[in-house]
């Protein structure tokens, strides 16, 4: 069950689907410019988190049609007059310093870096269903070659407003990644940077099981329920409370996807409960949050649910501190994160693959992006994986030059991202990003022992995104 | 048939001994129009005190038949000043005559926004707002806005006001780009003023109560 290097390198790839953005429709249900729920996508600002926590039904246009209803005391029936209906297309070139090969494996040749068109195009149908239900249902084709879900949710929400003017907003809803249904853009499945090539080295550092399932990449589904209370002068206090429980989605992908190095998993045994806690403070131009979260997921280590299991354990702690220029003509938004996950190996080595008992795996980043006019941006940060060597899991030498393995056994990696993006139209973005590593999978010279530097995984970026 | 309304009964003689009881109670402030919870408190919070942000005008206490001016003036677009046509007019859009003059009043019951902390501008700003700047054409402010800034009718209330929402007004009447019904009134003000006396009047508003 071990993975060959490029099938690994190719699974690998297929592991971090990029996260969404701005969504159209929202903006045709409540009138308003992407703008004042984003400062750039998909890093929301606080009302479009109360738009997020409201289930997405605020409405403003009269886009809703009402059916007359003949028969009293039958539910009511309001329908859109346009369906909430968005596309999403991004484009990619890129350009990897130790050439394609690096990258690509031996299919990867061409030494011409790797052009996308289409990199990804979505569809989503996001916006209201009824007064309490609405949803940001997304679809999306990938260099797969396939359609398949990307990380959505549908929501119903209600709340209700003390004399002092405190709000209890509550929520119920059903997702298929975890942190999606989360308000900050420090958690996984919104973290900066927020769009990279599919062919970035980035998306083969070692991540932790949230991390991987990002984009829902994991075919999981998520039951969960949140409450966020606001009080306070204001209600600029926030605290927010979420609970999901996720298990193996049948239908897509059969229970199966890959860990970087790890054989092929299987379904959940069970739930897979997660945790989350943030508290939001707003101050004027001014609004930051921490946060911590936690998830339990117990795997067969095969498509086949039977056997004993592995167990990833992973906490985090996040924090977001956002300024938002009076006139809105600036903003900055910055996010740390840490995740540690403990990796228990107890699954029966029968299938051929043999890790330590017990891994530890730490990421860690740290990053902050600048928005000028709603126009020109810049995004600077800085990004850690670090935890025990593990030949079954990072690899051993294979002999191919161009295998992303460590002789080490070590996932030590890190580096930063430098991105400059130009607006052309809110719903029109160009970005241009390069990474560098300073060391990849535990060293920076000759990490895979086949005298590949670190800095050979160095990749420039133009992307490409369109919302319309 | 009968079943219901005889498990109801007990119910409804519960509401109707309660009702002598709530209503000697003391009186609870009423509840949020529906509209303040499903649009209006998610920028200028629920009672209009403090919200998101600094360009988000505090709501609390200001001149109801001033508020009802202005949501249709964003409504029919005669008010139509960046923020007004970008945060304003989708929102007045949704919001019937009736539904304008129910927020209307829920905002102007509602107590006065807390005054602001005193600046180094404030003594300053406050000398615009009661003389004037007699050899500028400025008259007092507090002429039409009140002795203590609380407006009344078409004049709308200053005091307390977020300081950049007052700088940005100043200057989006000074330029026209605010040209709503009485906007008129304040362009002639405002084309006297400079930017720096437009901050010393702001912050002399804000820690107003
Ligand atoms: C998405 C944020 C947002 C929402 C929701 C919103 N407003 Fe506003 N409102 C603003 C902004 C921004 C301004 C400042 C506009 C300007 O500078 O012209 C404003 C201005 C106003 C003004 C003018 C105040 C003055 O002093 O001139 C009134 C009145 C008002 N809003 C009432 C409401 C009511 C009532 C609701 C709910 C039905 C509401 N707003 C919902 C953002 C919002
Ligand atoms: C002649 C009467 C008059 C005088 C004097 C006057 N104002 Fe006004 N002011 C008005 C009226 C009327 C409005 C409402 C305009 C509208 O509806 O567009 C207004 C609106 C404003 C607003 C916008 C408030 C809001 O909530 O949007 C500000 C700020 C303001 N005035 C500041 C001042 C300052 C500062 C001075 C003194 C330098 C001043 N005014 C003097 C009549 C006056």
């Amino acid at each position: 069950m071990i993975l060959t290097a490029p099938a690994l390198a190719l699974a690998t790839l297929f592991a971090f689907v990029t996260p969404a953005h701005a969504i159209p429709s929202f903006a045709r249900q409540t009138g308003w410019s992407c703008s004042v729920c984003h400062t750039i996508y998909p890093q929301l600002t606080p009302i479009g988190r109360l738009f997020k926590l409201e289930g997405y039904t605020t409405a403003n246009l009269a886009g809703m049609q009402e059916l007359k209803q003949k028969i009293r005391r039958m539910a009511p029936l309001e329908l859109n007059r346009v369906p909430p209906l968005s596309v999403m297309i991004q484009a990619s070139a890129a350009w990897i310093q130790g050439g394609d090969a690096n990258q690509f494996g031996s299919g990867g040749t061409t030494g011409q870096g790797a052009v996308e068109f289409p990199e990804q195009v979505s569809f989503f149908y996001a916006g209201r269903v009824t007064r309490n239900i609405g949803t940001f249902f997304h679809v999306t084709y990938t260099h797969t070659g396939a359609f398949g879900m990307d990380d959505s949710d549908i929501r119903w929400a209600e709340h209700q407003t003390e004399p002092d003017g405190s709000t209890l907003i509550y929520g119920a809803e059903i997702n298929n990644t975890p942190t999606e249904p989360d308000l900050w853009n420090s958690v996984p499945d919104w973290n900066w940077p927020f769009a990279t090539s599919n062919y970035s080295p980035l998306r083969d550092i070692p991540a932790t099981y949230i991390q991987q399932a990002a984009g829902a990449s994991e075919p999981i589904a998520g039951l969960g329920g949140y409450l966020a209370y606001l009080f306070g002068p204001g209600e600029s206090h926030w605290l927010y409370l979420e609970a999901d429980v996720y298990r193996s989605a049948v239908g897509i992908g059969s229970g199966t996807d890959q860990f970087f190095g790890a054989a092929t998993l299987g379904p959940t045994r069970n739930v897979a409960p997660y945790l989350r806690v943030a508290y939001e403070q707003n101050d004027e131009e001014w609004n930051w949050e921490v946060g911590a979260l936690g998830m339990d997921a117990t795997i067969y280590p095969t498509t086949a649910a039977i056997g004993s299991t592995d167990r990833f354990l992973d906490f985090g702690l996040d924090g977001q501190v956002q300024y938002l220029d009076l006139t809105g003509n600036q903003s900055f938004t910055a996010h740390v994160s840490w995740i540690h996950e403990t990796e228990d190996w107890q699954a029966d080595p029968a299938v051929g693959f043999k890790p330590n008992p017990v891994d530890t795996l730490d990421t860690a980043s740290i990053n902050g992006q600048y928005l000028v006019n709603r126009r020109y941006g810049a995004g600077l940060g800085y990004f850690w994986a670090w935890g025990t060597p593990d030949p079954a899991l990072y690899g051993a030498a294979t002999g191919n030059p161009a295998a992303l393995v460590s002789a080490n056994g070590s996932p030590d990696t890190n580096g930063l991202t430098l991105e400059l993006n130009y607006l052309e139209a809110q719903n029109a973005e160009f970005t241009l990003q390069y990474s560098a590593f300073n060391k990849y999978l535990g060293a920076s010279s000759n990490y895979n022992g086949q005298g590949q530097s670190a800095s050979n995984n160095n990749i420039l970026t133009l992307l490409m995104w369109l919302a319309f | 048939m009968q079943r219901p309304l005889l498990q109801l009964a007990p119910l409804l003689l519960l509401l109707f001994t309660a009702a002598p009881i709530t209503s000697a109670a003391p009186r609870t402030p009423p509840k949020p129009p529906a509209r303040v919870m499903t649009s209006c408190y998610m920028c200028h919070s629920t009672h209009g005190d403090d919200p998101r942000f600094g360009y988000i005008p505090r709501l609390a206490h200001q001149s109801e038949s001033y508020i009802v001016e202005q949501l249709k003036a964003f409504r029919d677009g005669s008010r139509s000043d960046p923020p007004g046509e970008m945060y304003m007019w989708p929102v007045s859009q949704a919001l019937s005559n009736r539904d304008i003059d129910l927020v209307a009043d829920w905002y102007a019951s509602q107590p006065p926004p807390p005054p602001q902390p005193a600046g180094p501008l404030t003594q300053a700003g406050s000398r615009i707002f009661h003389d004037g700047i007699l050899k500028q054409d400025v008259p007092a402010c507090m002429s039409c806005h009140g002795p203590e800034a609380a407006g009344n009718g078409i004049f709308p209330r200053l005091a307390g006001q977020n300081v950049e929402y007052l700088i940005e007004q100043l200057r989006f009447f000074k330029s026209g780009v605010r040209h709503d019904k009485n906007a008129d009134i304040m362009h002639s003000i405002a084309i006297h003023l400079t930017d720096h006396e437009m901050r010393e009047v702001a912050e002399y508003l804000t820690t107003l109560h």
